[in-house]
């Protein structure tokens, strides 16, 4: 009597769950960008002529660069889900190292995005900034506050990414349960689904 | 006792798991790059299809989007019900926009 | 059930110790955990509700400045919406009585609901640090309305950050309680086989999912406002306040359905046991619920009929608002047809319960009042929206919670509580309540504005009355936790299923043992409410 357990326990595992839960996470992501997308949308409404030109100090061969790196993490990331599932472990950790190195690329070109940006003072504060019109530091304000945020992801990411490595090298998550890293592949497809819009609609206002 | 070594099963669950071959995830990517390759160009070169280069810009990110999420996240293969609720998330989203955009339109 | 041994170890026993509690995964002790700490921040809101109601004893300065009233009803607004309306039903009654209704042990992420508790506990203290730390809490209202907010001395940044994180503890109980109905519910219990109160549960998280994530970041662009001094919101830096107006709401406007739904799930589950009849129009109910949640999404603008909004915006709004109404009224409706010919028992759940409808039905018909465009431009900013949403959210909410408290006592506890001093203590509260917040909606009718410390003579009567109904209410609190805590020591012990209640955490004993039940759970055939069925009579 005492030990009775019910067969429906929550303490199973129950991979569909972890991926459902993981899937309604990303729902929140999507929608707290989706606030800054509704900020840049009614600004750019209200000042698109000072939003196109405030783009032109933005580095389209950059931002290019970037969405090339992260769109080929993706790749590597979907195939190491690929190579576990047919049991092909040293594949799968190569694949995961190269995605991890691929956002570390993405942050290091970001900082000298970043860093150009700081040495022309565009940043909320700086000398430039404070002698633009209002509207052009609005597009400054929210180019720093999206990539920023978006930065912060990546980091997320890649260090969601370093743990299932870990669960692997431990054979926690292993050919048969791979949960783990299904999920750690969601959340980096994410950060690249985010920068996908990011990018035209920050760089490539023409 | 907890059983951790076979996950629940439901109804609407997918059979087994859908093994993507790797030559169909590369020619994805392929298919991504040349999507970032045009979204470029048209920004640059100012060839947009439509009367608006943002509209085009918006079209080619969000078949971008629907790509990566239909195959790299693997939402083709997963329950319905995943893609039904992105939906309804992606839909509240756009009110969300909509809304906001008609107060200021109409001022 | 005289033989003790029969009685397997309950959840109190299986372990013990502060670190069983703080560190555990099992949703009945995480609920709990919960539920301590929303009284008492209850507690610490209503304290200032009291000392607010006190300076507004008669006009002029009495017990504090203008500022400090401006903090004390931001603070006021604060907790008791982001540590007491919010969490209270969902993380208290939703962890506790989830998975007992559905039949199953846990929710489907323990650990994630432990630190949803956690961040919980950190946003609750970051927002009692404003009150010790740098320029005192923050005086905005709990709106954080731009660009006051973005330049005013006080706390906010402190206090902003403290919803956010509350924030974020709310998403994550959502996104919990979604995959835990999805997937762990009883082996042949079908969607309309579930409690109206798991179906309330099931609509609310689709908001906290769906809907916190919005202020979350309009919060973060406040923050990031105010440390770089940039003018996101603020109309002299080239921004839009009415922008942030537009954000706030996204978000705020279903948070009030955030509040309220949860509560009347409870409201569901305790009117057919106590009217010992079957719930008319299950289904009804069950889609109301899904459908109040889904139009909550689209009436935000009601909120800024002054603000500048276009007029064709708020009509639009304005029309839309009444669709809200529609659902609100079905589940009326339902309950009041659940009665009518029952063998009505009448205890203190059940009085709250009636209470509950006579006062969210005032506080709905107001809100119909201010939801119409051109009642709204009179009523807009005065008491009568004060007296409107009190009525509502506690007259509503905060019913439902006290009287789901005494329904559920005996399976949380063990014990019964005192059915005499309760109904005192329900009739002081009922009666403290009205006196409270009926002069209000009168006061907004003559024009008094809300958020002043102080206000024109001729309001002065009504504004007593409402200062010694405060007086009462808190008097039927007290006493109505006295007895909860009293007869926790000295009340009769609490059998299986003291009401005759028909839902499935009736099955299991009180309180339950630690993996919930000790016999696999009969799932009831048909709807849960069908008396025929009630296999476990009052044991």
């Amino acid at each position: 009597m005492e030990n009775f357990v019910l067969a429906n326990s929550g303490h199973n595992r129950d991979d569909e769950a972890s991926k459902f839960g993981m899937w309604l996470f990303l729902f929140t992501e999507l929608l707290l960008f989706g606030g800054l997308f509704l900020v840049y949308t009614i600004y750019r409404y209200l000042n698109s002529e000072a939003f196109l030109h405030a783009s032109y100090e933005l580095d389209v061969v950059m931002g290019t660069v970037n969405t090339v790196v992260l769109l080929t993490s993706s790749l590597t990331v979907a195939l190491s889900i690929t190579a576990l599932q047919k049991g092909n472990i040293k594949l799968t950790q190569g694949l995961l190292v190269a995605t991890i190195l691929f956002a570390l690329t993405f942050l290091v070109i970001k900082y000298f995005e970043w860093s150009a940006k700081f040495e022309h003072g565009l940043f909320p504060g700086m000398d430039h900034y404070d002698h633009l019109i209002p509207a052009e530091k609005m597009f400054f304000f929210l180019y720093f506050f999206m990539t920023g945020l978006h930065g912060l992801h990546v980091i997320v990411g890649g260090v969601l990414l370093g743990f299932v490595m870990w669960d692997i090298k431990k054979k926690k998550t292993t050919p048969d349960n791979f949960v783990y890293l299904e999920n750690g592949g969601l959340y980096w497809h994410l950060v690249d689904i985010i920068w996908i819009f990011l990018f035209p609609l920050f760089y490539l206002i023409h | 006792m907890a059983d951790n070594t076979k996950s629940r099963h439901l109804p609407g669950d997918p059979k087994e798991h859908h093994i993507v071959p790797y030559k169909f995830h590369i020619g994805i990517w392929v298919g991504l790059i040349i999507l970032t390759i045009m979204t470029v160009l048209v920004s640059v070169m100012g060839i947009s299809l439509v009367a608006f280069s943002v509209i085009t810009a918006m079209i080619i990110a969000s078949t971008k989007a629907v790509v990566v999420a239909n195959y790299f996240m693997h939402l083709k293969y997963e329950n319905k019900l995943i893609t039904w609720l992105m939906g309804v998330t992606i839909f509240l989203f756009i009110v969300f926009i909509a809304f906001t955009a008609f107060d200021y339109l109409t001022r | 059930m005289s033989v003790a041994l029969a009685q397997p170890e309950n959840f109190y026993q299986a372990k013990r110790g502060l670190f069983s509690w703080i560190f555990s995964t099992d949703h009945k002790r995480i609920g709990l955990l919960y539920f301590y700490a929303i009284i008492s921040f209850f507690l610490v809101a209503m304290a200032l509700g009291f000392l607010m109601r006190l300076e507004l004893i008669a006009p002029g300065e009495t017990v504090m400045g203008a500022k400090t009233y401006n903090q004390v009803f931001t603070l006021h607004g604060v907790i008791m919406i982001f540590l007491f309306l919010i969490p209270s039903v969902p993380a208290f009654f939703g962890n506790f009585l989830l998975p007992l209704m559905i039949g199953t042990d846990d929710v489907a992420f323990p650990k994630l609901n432990l630190f949803s508790w956690w961040l919980y506990v950190l946003g609750g203290i970051f927002a009692l640090l404003t009150l010790v730390v740098g320029d005192g809490p923050a005086d905005t209202g709990w709106t954080f309305y731009a660009p006051y907010s973005v330049k005013t001395g006080t706390n906010v940044t402190l206090a902003v950050l403290a919803a956010f994180i509350l924030g974020f503890s709310s998403i994550l109980t959502g996104l919990n309680f979604i995959v835990t109905i999805h997937r762990l519910r009883a082996p042949k219990m079908g969607w309309f086989q579930m409690p109206l109160f798991a179906w309330a549960l099931y609509a609310t998280a689709w908001i906290q999912l769906l809907a916190t994530p919005v202020i979350g970041i309009t919060l973060l662009m406040i923050i990031a406002e105010r440390v770089f001094g940039v003018g996101l919101f603020d109309p002299s830096l080239g921004g839009d306040p009415i922008l942030y107006q537009h954000l706030f709401w996204i978000y705020s406007h279903p948070a009030v359905y955030i509040m309220v739904l949860p509560g009347m799930g409870l409201i569901s589950e305790m009117i057919p046991t106590f009217a010992k009849r079957t719930i008319f129009g299950y289904k009804a109910i069950a889609y109301s619920s899904l459908a109040i949640a889904f139009i909550g999404y689209f009436v935000w603008g009601h909120h800024m009929f002054t603000s500048g909004m276009s007029g064709p915006a708020r009509v639009i709004f304005s029309v839309l608002t009444f669709l809200v109404a529609v659902p609100s009224a079905i589940k009326v409706f339902n309950w009041v047809a659940t009665l009518y010919k029952g063998a009505i028992d009448v205890k203190t759940p059940l009085l709250f319960s009636l209470a509950f409808i006579f006062q969210f039905l005032l506080g709905g018909l107001t809100g119909l009042v201010i939801g119409a465009l051109a009642t709204d431009i009179h009523l807009h900013d005065t008491y009568f929206v004060v007296g409107h949403f009190h009525y509502v959210m506690f007259g509503g909410a905060g019913f439902a919670f006290f009287g789901a408290l005494h329904y559920w006592y005996g399976k949380i506890w063990g014990k019964m509580y005192n059915e005499k001093r309760a109904q005192i203590a329900f009739w002081l509260m009922f009666i403290g309540f009205n006196t409270l917040y009926f002069p209000m909606l009168v006061l907004g009718l003559m024009g008094m504005p809300r958020r002043y410390y102080d206000y024109l003579e001729r309001f002065e009567t009504l504004n007593v009355i409402s200062t010694v109904g405060s007086w009462i209410l808190i008097t039927g609190i007290l006493l109505m936790i006295i007895n909860l805590i009293v007869s926790r020591k000295s009340g009769k012990v609490a059998p299986r299923n003291p009401w005759g209640g028909t839902t499935m955490e009736w099955q299991t004993p009180s309180p339950p043992p630690l993996h919930n039940f000790d016999a696999t759970p009969v799932v009831p055939e048909g709807n849960p409410y069908d008396h025929k069925n009630n296999i476990t009579e009052k044991a």
